[in-house]
């Protein structure tokens, strides 16, 4: 995250921030952090927000993990969505645009 | 055109969530090159099960990346040999010496690593 | 054979436990979607069980594609010739009735 402000500072983008494999449960919604810490997911939400980056999960990584939006709650019949918005649920086809539109792809 | 490099450099994983997404880019008509390192070649394994029960075998994932348009497959040979894996891997994926991995890695304009 | 021996399937009509499949229960997932299975669609449903057995994974059109030229010719594999067996969505439907899991989102 001091690495996506910094990227703006310094005149850069952002195309998106892409969650894979465990970094999936970054966007949990039942995670509740520490007293006196910031929540990842909240974390994320402001940046993306204050910069306009969108934040996407791999969906099939997601759901693998017990990730889901309203959308795919209601098709696997769960009881509740654990992610929400800003979050979205997108297939890699979302990743391939974003390396294929990138000048740099950093990983974490 | 990006040239993408799935550099597998950790042993497998119980979903072969790496693989997938090389066979992802290569679906969405980037081009894809694979290199296994490392603890990576353990991937390449023969006779390797599934991680958990029901699960998918990493080697039978491994055989369906040229189905799936990844046909750039390398490892490196140092690795193979110091896991003893110079006789088990499926010889569609070409060895390279550590030098010729480096090159790879250096070549490509993006970089995962997994 | 009547509907209500079809075994569970989920909303979008795969099957809940793939081990229930059989020829009869492949028929009726047909019916649903309004095709009547010559040996023609037997020949695919077979190739995309093959498929799954050697690679453990349900293929998307292209796998399935490249599977089916190596395996029964470029006639067979172009997609003019599946959208005709399979309407709309080759891969998926073929799966759904072949008894494999749902094709992976993004493959």
């Amino acid at each position: 995250m001091d690495f996506a402000r910094a990227i703006y500072r310094s005149g850069h983008c952002l195309n998106r921030v892409f969650f894979y494999q465990d970094a999936v449960l970054c966007a949990n919604t039942r995670i509740q952090a520490p007293q006196g810490q910031a929540g990842i997911a909240d974390a994320w939400a402001q940046c993306a927000g204050e910069y306009g980056f969108p934040l996407q999960l791999c969906i099939a990584n997601a759901i693998r993990r017990g990730m889901v939006n309203e959308q795919e709650n209601e098709r696997y019949q769960l009881d509740g969505a654990t992610v929400v918005e800003p979050f979205e649920l997108c297939g890699l086809g979302e990743m391939a645009e974003a390396v294929s539109q990138s000048d740099r792809v950093v990983q974490f | 055109m990006t040239s993408t490099l799935i550099h597998i450099v950790s042993a497998p994983t119980p979903e072969p969530e790496p693989l997938e997404l090389a066979m992802a880019l290569a679906a969405f008509d980037l081009p894809v090159t694979l290199l296994f390192s490392g603890a990576g070649v353990l991937w390449l394994k023969q006779d390797l099960k599934a991680l958990f029960e029901g699960g998918k075998a990493p080697s039978r994932i491994i055989k369906a990346l040229p189905m799936y348009d990844c046909e750039e497959l390398y490892v490196c040979e140092t690795s193979l040999a110091r896991f003893g894996l110079q006789d088990n891997k499926p010889a569609f994926v070409a060895p390279v010496s550590a030098e010729a991995a480096r090159d790879l890695v250096v070549a490509s304009q993006h970089c995962l690593r997994f | 054979m009547t509907h209500s021996t079809l075994p569970p399937v989920d909303k979008d009509g795969f099957l809940v436990n793939l081990a229930d499949w059989t020829p009869e229960v492949a028929q009726q997932l047909a019916l649903a979607d309004n095709i009547e299975l010559t040996p023609e669609h037997w020949e695919i449903i077979e190739q995309l069980q093959a498929f799954y057995r050697e690679f453990d994974l349900s293929p998307a059109m292209r796998p399935l594609s490249k599977y089916l030229k190596a395996n029964l010719g470029p006639e067979k594999a172009s997609s003019i010739y599946l959208l005709k067996l399979f309407p709309g969505s080759p891969a998926k439907l073929g799966a759904r009735i072949a008894g494999l899991p749902r094709p992976e989102n993004c493959l």
